[in-house]
């Protein structure tokens, strides 16, 4: 699953613990999304969605190949 | 042990606050309970007629003074965090991080894995010298492998 979040984020100025207070979760948490290292639940999904004003699927691109589905 | 002792849905400080409180009692059941085994060795040792071996009273104070003194330290350190608000949130964020309950839940799996390989290379083993120990590790097992089916079961009616 890739994401956008760091893109959005730079282009609106947000740092890392800014969007991770605003999502309440840890900055590291946030580290791990930008890198891909960490997939989203949908209710964090939501609330990053939410906090940037656009669709969840407006950040995150689900890949069925990558999913093995 | 995240997953064990430090679970929480608090969403918010307040919310946060009463589960901290709870913990500061457990806090003080563990100090309570440290202090029991303690006393429990050192009346033994110094009050019934055939005594404790040596072992036995170092395992009590040992297991005794440990709990006692983290048990201490833990309802301090809760008592702090539940002074300061930064310290509040920051533990709150860090006890619901859905990352960390991630990471958490992976490295329980692991140490079970562990765990039940680390029993059957006991059991296997030391069987041959103390034939009770396979009686009381199958029987450590048979609970794990019971209470996990009953947990399931619970859970599989509640999701």
């Amino acid at each position: 699953m890739q994401n956008k979040i760091q893109d959005l984020r730079k282009a609106r100025k947000v740092t890392q613990n800014e969007l991770a207070d605003a999502v309440s979760v840890t900055r590291q948490t946030i580290i791990s999304l930008e890198n891909g290292k960490y997939n989203a639940s949908l209710i964090l999904a939501h609330k990053i969605a939410q906090f940037f004003g656009v669709t969840i699927e407006e950040i995150f691109t689900f890949d069925l190949e990558e999913e093995n589905l | 042990m995240r997953g064990i002792f430090c679970g929480t849905t608090a969403r918010t400080n307040e919310e946060y606050k009463e589960q901290v409180k709870r913990k500061m009692k457990y806090m003080l059941i563990m100090t309570v309970i440290g202090l029991i085994t303690l006393a429990v060795g050192c009346y033994a040792h110094l009050f019934l007629d055939t005594g404790i071996p040596d072992r036995m009273l170092g395992f009590y104070t040992g297991v005794g003074s440990g709990l006692a003194i983290a048990g201490a330290i833990l309802f301090f350190r809760l008592r702090m965090t539940l002074r300061s608000e930064e310290k509040l949130k920051e533990s709150r964020l860090s006890a619901t991080d859905e990352r960390l309950t991630a990471i958490s839940d992976k490295a329980m799996r692991t140490a079970t894995f562990i765990m039940l390989f680390g029993l059957y290379a006991v059991m296997l083993i030391g069987g041959l010298f103390i034939h009770e120990i396979i009686f009381i590790l199958c029987g450590i097992v048979t609970l794990f492998v019971v209470s996990y089916f009953v947990a399931y079961r619970i859970y599989c009616k509640k999701m």
